[in-house]
């Protein structure tokens, strides 16, 4: 390796959290997400929260008005989806230092104090390296073999397509599963929890056979999609993995702006 | 041994190793995608242990997670037939129905096989070094949720789509075309539920992207998502996902034993040992066709070929990297020029791909002989049996062609003379003197078509019916093939600034100077100039003035119209930047470069920028 770029702080993972970070502190972050989406871990995973909480800074404000604006949110309940291309828009128009389609290989302490971390990754262009002075792992499965497992579910969820009967909260819980209704009439979203070692294979036929019986008043739906990240249920705490360097899952916050808010108001604390 | 890895700005770096495997496997594929997802399948029901490694957590690729369900040509037959009536059986009793197939259904039926099979999976995981004895592929270092691993195999089969495996390996590869470096235009597909209906949309306003640069990909990937934002959502339209996976259609080409290039493919050199077939038209996304090759303007521009469909065969010797061993490709990286890239990278013909190479890999790793020496006979024999190789094969061009003069002289003068011109350019100085007796009575489409012939022949007989298409700016467009037939007037500036013909000079920049003239005719007219000026010294001076009048003035526009008009993209920059390589060439001084700012480039205009500083 040569060149070596440096930055103040790495988050991972292009969460709503590491979002709301680098929207306040554009200059000083670089976000690190192996996928090709933002907010995996709400529009990857079909996860729209559990009811929808008012933004409480002033870009968190901006973000839900904007919402509301173009019908993705309206009486607490998302259009989840969409928050993609919302969220790409923002990216562009503010210069956010974002690699998608990028893995990190590894994070090493950088020798000395207050030396930070030099990280690996690899994307298109191949291996490099960086160093930063902190790190703030979004993820919801943890950079590579550095996080132990905290999480306390793990689900997968489809969106489903069609109109759903009025008990269908009920007849679902009864079933013993997940439903949640969308922005739309015809929308919404349905979850399986999973043990914790199911794989994708055999979550999708699970979840697969527990649409197939589902209760009466899902009968006239069908899926739209299944996500594409599982969703992983997280007591909300920092937790250190080492010097400057936290875990802080996204998916741990209630809902995707309570999240970014959450990224905003981390770019000010004394941890960045 | 030693381990291959790429270091960004470096390239290809080996140092020596000790590795210690996790396991072996008998096949590794690398990228489970149209391609790669039916050569695990393959592999495994024919009894190999295999590894699947893709990045994203479904099989399937572009035709999955990159939504492209509607675009699914080619040749019927082989393994995914029945993956095929698989998904159907799973989209009609889960999902709303929409395109030929539902994506979702599908990567489902992928992974029922694969798994039915015996197939290991391993998702959200991606090669990130290869281990090597010489040229021979050991096994690879990858990337898993779990952290780094090892792991041998006796074949490795890159199926990324882009040869980021090949790349790793330091197989040797092309990347975009020669003009300007870059790829054809990538799609971003967002899927939604229309009216009840799963739709996907072949999205190309997204531009270009470089699958050999990350920042560049990503950059592009954010940029191609911004275009599937709506004032409003609403319940009839529903969006489901965009980007999942960007629709590459062009990444790395890699150089194999065989290589397959268009122009070879026209005039006839084709193989008599396929594997599988390709049948498509030549699918270019490129909206500036003058900035492609000669072959490709031949086909597109002169003849208007878009929309014909032939086939292509091909070898096995197009899956293996030149000089390498234990290692092939499957999918769109295969051994083909940037010309033939275009058609060979069809959804079914990629599955076939995969089939092939992974019949051809297991054959041979239980023969325990290379993959080179296995029997083609034997293998074609395998193939027919699955139907892999068809029993008959849709037609080649020259199975399309007219034949005999008369049928050609009826060809030149009807709406569609593109089969004709094309036959008259095969028969070359058999057919020359009709062509020429032809030419008489200059505004009538016989004379003009036959131009067009003698012009694809070089014969400088063309060049006052040629001259005259331009100076009275023909606008007729034939109808040669299905969708995007190309002006008569462009193919005219293409053979005269092929042919150096400077009486068109003047007539050429006119074009340019006029606003009115749409971006193909400008193209044209500008490539044009720029041939001519390059074999023409005495003309440098007067084109290089018609160029710096028309493009260093400050009020100079021209965007490339994307995704029927609804979006223009700028390219300003791109003809400036163009128009400066050849003045420099010229030893002519300009100001062109004053405007252009590096930082304000569109994806295609760095593309060239970029092209130019290496």
């Amino acid at each position: 390796m040569t060149r070596i770029d440096e930055y103040p702080i790495l988050a991972l993972g292009a969460t709503l959290t590491a979002l709301g970070l680098a929207t306040a502190r554009p200059e000083d972050i670089l976000v690190l997400e192996s996928s090709g989406c933002p907010a995996p871990e709400f529009a990857g995973a079909f996860y729209v929260g559990e009811g929808a909480v008012a933004a409480g800074t002033p870009q968190g404000i901006a973000l839900e008005n904007e919402l509301k604006e173009r019908d993705i949110l309206a009486d607490g309940h998302y259009h989840i989806p969409a928050l993609i291309p919302v969220l790409y828009q923002h990216i562009k128009n503010a210069g956010l230092r974002f690699l998608f389609w990028t893995d990190t290989l590894s994070i090493k302490a950088g020798g000395g104090a207050d030396s930070g971390y030099e990280v690996d990754f690899f994307n298109a262009s191949g291996h490099q390296r960086i160093k930063v002075h902190k790190i703030l792992d979004t993820t919801s499965a943890g950079a590579a073999g550095t996080v132990s497992r905290r999480w306390t579910e793990k689900r997968l969820w489809a969106m489903l397509h069609g109109c759903a009967g009025a008990d269908a909260p009920a007849s679902a819980t009864a079933a013993g599963i997940d439903w949640k209704p969308g922005r739309f009439s015809n929308e919404s979203y349905f979850g399986l929890r999973l043990d914790a070692d199911t794989n994708w294979p055999d979550a999708r036929q699970l979840l697969l056979d527990a649409w197939r019986k589902r209760p009466a008043a899902l009968k006239g739906t069908r899926i739209a999609a299944m996500a594409t990240e599982f969703h992983y249920s997280y007591p909300r705490e920092f937790v250190p993995v080492a010097a400057d360097w936290i875990h802080r899952p996204s998916s741990s916050y209630a809902d995707p702006l309570a999240a970014f808010d959450g990224g905003i108001t981390l770019a000010a604390e004394e941890w960045a | 041994m030693k381990l291959s890895t790429w270091i960004a700005e470096r390239g290809v770096v080996t140092e020596p190793v000790e590795p210690q495997f996790d396991t072996t496997y008998d096949l590794i594929v690398a990228g489970l995608g149209s391609a790669g997802a039916i050569a695990l399948i393959t592999g495994a029901q024919r009894g190999l242990t295999t590894l699947g490694i893709d990045k994203l957590c479904m099989m399937g690729g572009s035709g999955t997670a990159g939504g492209i369900a509607s675009y699914y040509w080619g040749v019927g037959g082989g393994v995914y037939e029945a993956i095929d009536t698989r998904a159907e059986a799973i989209a009609e009793e889960c999902f709303p129905p929409g395109g030929k197939f539902h994506p979702e259904a599908r990567h489902l039926a992928l992974e029922e096989a694969a798994v039915g099979a015996g197939a290991e999976l391993a998702y959200t995981s991606r090669i990130v070094g290869v281990f090597m004895e010489g040229t021979r592929v050991r096994g690879i270092r990858w990337i898993s949720p779990a952290g780094i691993r090892d792991t041998a195999c006796r074949m490795l089969v890159d199926a990324t789509g882009d040869g980021e495996v090949c790349g790793i390996t330091g197989c040797a590869f092309i990347h975009g075309r020669e003009f300007d470096g870059i790829p054809q235009p990538y799609s971003h597909v967002p899927c939604w539920i229309k009216d009840g209906r799963h739709t996907s949309q072949n999205f190309d306003a997204a531009s270009t992207v470089c699958a050999i640069d990350g920042a560049q990909y990503s950059d592009g990937i954010v940029h191609g998502g911004t275009y599937h934002l709506r004032d409003k959502y609403s319940e009839t339209e529903k969006l489901l996902y965009a980007g999942r996976l960007p629709g590459l259609r062009e990444g790395r080409l890699i150089t194999g034993d065989t290589t397959l290039r268009l122009r070879d493919y026209l005039a006839g050199e084709m193989t008599d040992r396929p594997v599988f077939y390709e049948y498509a038209n030549l699918d270019t996304h490129t909206q500036d066709w003058a900035f492609e090759s000669d072959t490709v303007q031949e086909w597109l521009t002169v003849a208007s070929f878009w929309g014909l469909n032939f086939s292509v065969p091909v070898p096995l010797g197009a899956m293996i990297p030149k000089g390498f061993e234990g290692i092939m490709t499957a999918g769109r990286c295969l051994a083909v020029d940037h010309d033939l890239s275009q058609a060979v990278r069809m959804q079914r013909a990629m599955q076939q791909c995969g089939e092939a190479v992974a019949t051809a890999a297991a054959m041979a790793l239980q023969k325990n002989i290379p993959v080179r020496e296995l029997s083609y006979e034997e293998l074609a024999a395998e193939l027919r049996r699955t139907r892999c190789l068809p029993e008959s094969v849709p037609p080649t061009v020259e199975e399309q062609l007219p034949a005999d003069v008369d049928a050609i002289r009826a060809g030149l003068e009807s709406d569609n003379p593109g089969t004709a011109i094309w036959a008259a350019r095969q028969q070359g100085d058999t057919i020359r003197r009709h062509l020429h007796a032809w030419l008489e009575s200059p505004d009538t489409a016989p004379a003009r078509n036959a131009a067009l012939a003698l012009g694809l022949l070089n014969d400088p007989e063309a060049l006052p019916v040629l001259r005259r298409i331009i100076r009275q700016r023909d606008p007729y467009i034939p109808e040669s093939g299905r969708k995007l037939n190309a002006r008569r007037l462009c193919a005219a500036l293409y053979l005269a600034g092929r042919m150096s013909d400077s009486a068109v000079v003047d007539d050429a920049a006119t074009l340019m100077s006029d606003p009115e003239s749409e971006l193909d005719i400008f193209s044209y007219a500008f490539s044009a100039l720029l041939r001519i000026g390059g074999n023409q010294p005495e003309t440098r001076t007067a084109i290089a003035n018609s160029l710096r009048t028309i493009l260093e003035a400050p009020d100079f526009q021209r965007s490339l119209s994307k995704h029927r008009s609804r979006f223009n993209e700028p390219s300003e920059a791109y003809f400036r930047i163009a128009a400066a390589r050849e003045l420099d060439r010229w030893n002519i001084p300009h100001a062109l470069m004053d405007r252009v700012d590096p930082a304000k480039l569109t994806m295609r205009e760095a593309g060239l920028y970029r092209h130019i500083k290496q």
